[in-house]
């Protein structure tokens, strides 16, 4: 791979402002790869890490748009598409189709970034790109899944496209993988399971960001969908370790699955879960998803009010026991190992990070971004 | 007074209104280049809307502008020669230059100008500078402020981020509030380092060494990608405080000293103040001078060490290097 061989091309990214989309055009940029990016924004409120470049196009307008869609795409050589909309699958649709057609219409190569998890519940011992899909009960993967069978639908017809699954993506402002595993030993107690021996498949952000300049770059292959993870899998404990390691915490216990398991059903051990982590009681499927529906459509002074109660609250609130919801627990018990010779055979990705090195970087973010309470005493 | 609102943006719909509406005095014009925006406020409050402030600038006597950092200066000027009052959003200008010649201004045409550093009026900032004057904590030896959030703010236009109009990124915009509060406690201070992470574009994050008149040196960490809370850090020979910057909480180290009463402020009695009441203080501060040439405001002057030391740091930047690409 040889970024340097994107110099005069243009690249549209849609969820340019998101955890993966900044990286790709940080990387683009301070590389100082003569190429121009372009991004879709739907608002002004969250271009803290693009509006360090004076370089960027912004193209202000919604996703689903079909006329926004269609110029966006015209006017660029690549599309690489990283936005997901949770509160609205109808968008995420529309917006796959309009992209779709648009990269059809004009010929462009389309990008799609879709995630490990249409795979879930991992079952089987080595995950493939061929791995059967058993109807997700998650609605996360579920829909992600429903957004790729539309990109398949659109390669039927002719669209050169890549779909990557990155697995366990962390460093530098991972909200899922990075932060909020950080966030969690920092405050909380953290629970594994079994002694934390389930697999973990990480992949180092900057390796995803190399996959999708890989995928860029690579003539059309026969293949569409792609895994994407790092050199080596680790423990669930190994992971959790080099967390604590960096923070110098001790917050992770053990349970076994089954006391896990029965704390989900125990009305005064979830009580106590939910006290401590008022979030874990919207962790029930249907009420995440009708949350996240609505999410966008709360006024942002209430928004903030509703910030603000729960920051006020979380300064009495017990302290937090992180306990793996059923999703997580699975996740966390899994034995499965990523296969990604397609990926490394058809896209030419070799991931550059081990998981000792890429937590090496992460060190420094996190000393970074978690910096010690000050102390009076 | 008649008086004008130019820029009806978000802050002017999220803190000021509530805040003119909460002290009952309704402006008699706004005035936005979106002149939908201004009409919609001015239909609901039967006044009247402009595009363009010049327009009506012989009709009105005082103005509060809250409109794109690069504007500040220019329609300071125009405001004070035409002889009106100014209530302006912070930062108050962006350059110490402009600053430096607003003051001068003002002086001449002997008209306010009051600047929106509205954290002065929180009891919490006013309790640590009383605090520190009464030399309870000693020599400042050592000092750390911290403020960073990830940012959502419901900007409606490009401004916020543009380098051209908002003419900085978290230094100019959230370090306006913060290191105006650290001169307010400190006093003045000189830029020993300055590095953000601007490509071109608008710092989201940097980090600042300060050194304080009696020769203390003590840094400012700013951000827009990371949650560091907001908070200060203050040593002295005698004893230390941590306070929070936005909230009120107050601790110190001898832990009694947070009993003490400062201006009728205890400070272990300290809660944070809703925005809207501070922005309500500010603007009737400021009425109150213009009405009756009470000093009791913050004045342009008042502002003029922060304002150098934002400018000191642009004007010195290295670039912040993350070591993780």
């Amino acid at each position: 791979m040889d970024i340097s061989d994107l110099s005069g091309k243009k690249i549209a990214v849609t969820g340019a402002t998101g955890f993966i989309g900044s990286r790709l055009v940080e990387t683009l940029l301070l590389n100082k790869v003569d190429c121009k990016i372009s991004v879709l924004i739907r608002n002004y409120s969250s271009l803290a890490h693009l509006a360090r470049f004076d370089s960027i196009d912004y193209t202000f307008g919604n996703i689903d748009d079909n006329e926004v869609i269609d110029k966006f795409v015209k006017d660029a050589d690549y599309v690489v598409h990283l936005a997901y909309d949770p509160s609205s699958q109808k968008t995420n649709i529309n917006s796959i189709r309009n992209l779709s057609e648009s990269c059809i219409k004009y010929e462009k190569k389309l990008i799609h970034t879709s995630t490990i998890s249409v795979y879930e519940p991992l079952t089987v011992k080595m995950i493939t790109e061929e791995t059967e899909y058993d109807g997700s009960i998650f609605e996360y993967g579920k829909r992600k899944r429903l957004i790729e069978e539309e990109v398949l639908r659109y390669v039927e017809k002719g669209l050169d496209a890549v779909i990557l699954q990155p697995t366990i993506v962390y460093g530098p402002y991972s909200g899922p993988w990075t932060d909020r595993t950080c966030y969690q030993l920092l405050t909380g107690t953290v629970v594994l399971p079994d002694g934390g021996s389930g697999i973990c498949n990480p992949v180092y952000v900057y390796d995803v960001v190399r996959a999708i300049i890989c995928a860029l770059l690579t003539p059309k292959s026969n293949s569409v969908r792609f895994l994407i993870s790092g050199p080596d899998s680790v423990t669930w404990g190994k992971y959790y370790n080099a967390f604590e390691k960096i923070l110098g915490t001790s917050s992770v216990i053990n349970k076994n699955v089954k006391d896990i398991k029965n704390s989900q059903f125990n009305p005064v051990k979830s009580l106590r879960l939910i006290l401590g982590d008022p979030k874990r009681a919207f962790s029930w499927e249907p009420m995440k998803s009708f949350l996240q529906s609505i999410k966008y459509k709360i006024p942002g002074k209430y928004r903030t009010l509703i910030k603000n109660i729960y920051g006020s609250y979380q300064k009495i609130a017990p302290k937090p026991i992180y306990m793996p919801n059923k999703q997580m627990l699975l996740l966390l018990t899994t034995n499965s190992v990523v296969d990604i010779s397609r990926s490394q055979k058809e896209l030419g990705y070799n991931p550059q990070y081990t998981f000792e090195d890429g937590m090496k970087k992460t060190a420094g973010y996190i000393k970074w971004a978690f910096p010690k309470s000050f102390d009076i005493q | 007074m008649k008086l004008a609102i130019i820029g009806c943006g978000a802050v002017f719909d999220q803190f000021q209104l509530p805040a003119l509406k909460k002290i009952k005095k309704i402006p008699s014009f706004f005035i936005d280049l979106n002149i939908d925006a201004a009409k919609r406020y001015a239909n609901k409050f039967k006044s009247d809307a402009h595009p363009n402030y010049e327009d009506v600038i012989n009709d009105f006597d005082a103005a509060i502008v809250s409109v794109p950092h690069y504007l500040h200066a220019p329609i300071c000027k125009k405001l004070l020669k035409n002889h009106k009052h100014v209530f302006v959003e912070k930062p108050f200008v962006t350059t110490l230059k402009d600053g430096i010649e607003l003051v001068k201004l003002a002086n001449e045409v002997d008209k306010t100008i009051c600047v929106g550093n509205f954290r002065r009026y929180k009891k919490s900032t006013i309790w640590v500078k009383e605090l520190i004057a009464s030399k309870l904590l000693g020599d400042i030896q050592e000092f750390h402020f911290r403020e960073g959030g990830i940012s959502g703010w419901p900007a409606t236009t490009d401004s916020f981020w543009d380098k051209r109009k908002a003419c900085g990124g978290v230094l100019m915009d959230t370090g306006a509030h913060t290191i105006d509060q650290l001169c307010f406690m400190l006093g003045a201070a000189d830029v020993i380092e300055y590095k953000d992470d601007a490509q071109g574009g608008v710092e989201a994050n940097c980090f600042i060494e300060l050194e304080l008149e009696n020769g203390t040196r003590g840094t400012v960490e700013l951000s827009r990608t990371r949650n560091l809370g907001s908070s200060a850090y203050i040593k002295g020979s005698r004893g230390s405080l941590i306070t929070d910057l936005v909230g009120g909480e107050i601790q110190t180290n001898p832990k009694d000293l947070v009993l003490n009463k400062y201006n009728n402020i205890i400070g272990n009695k300290v809660k944070a103040e809703p925005y809207v009441d501070l922005f309500a203080q500010q603007f009737l501060s400021w009425f109150k001078a213009i009405e009756t040439s009470s000093n009791d405001y913050v004045k342009e002057s008042d502002v003029l060490p922060s304002i150098k030391i934002i400018d000191n740091c642009y004007a010195n930047k290295k670039e912040m290097n993350y070591n993780w690409i």
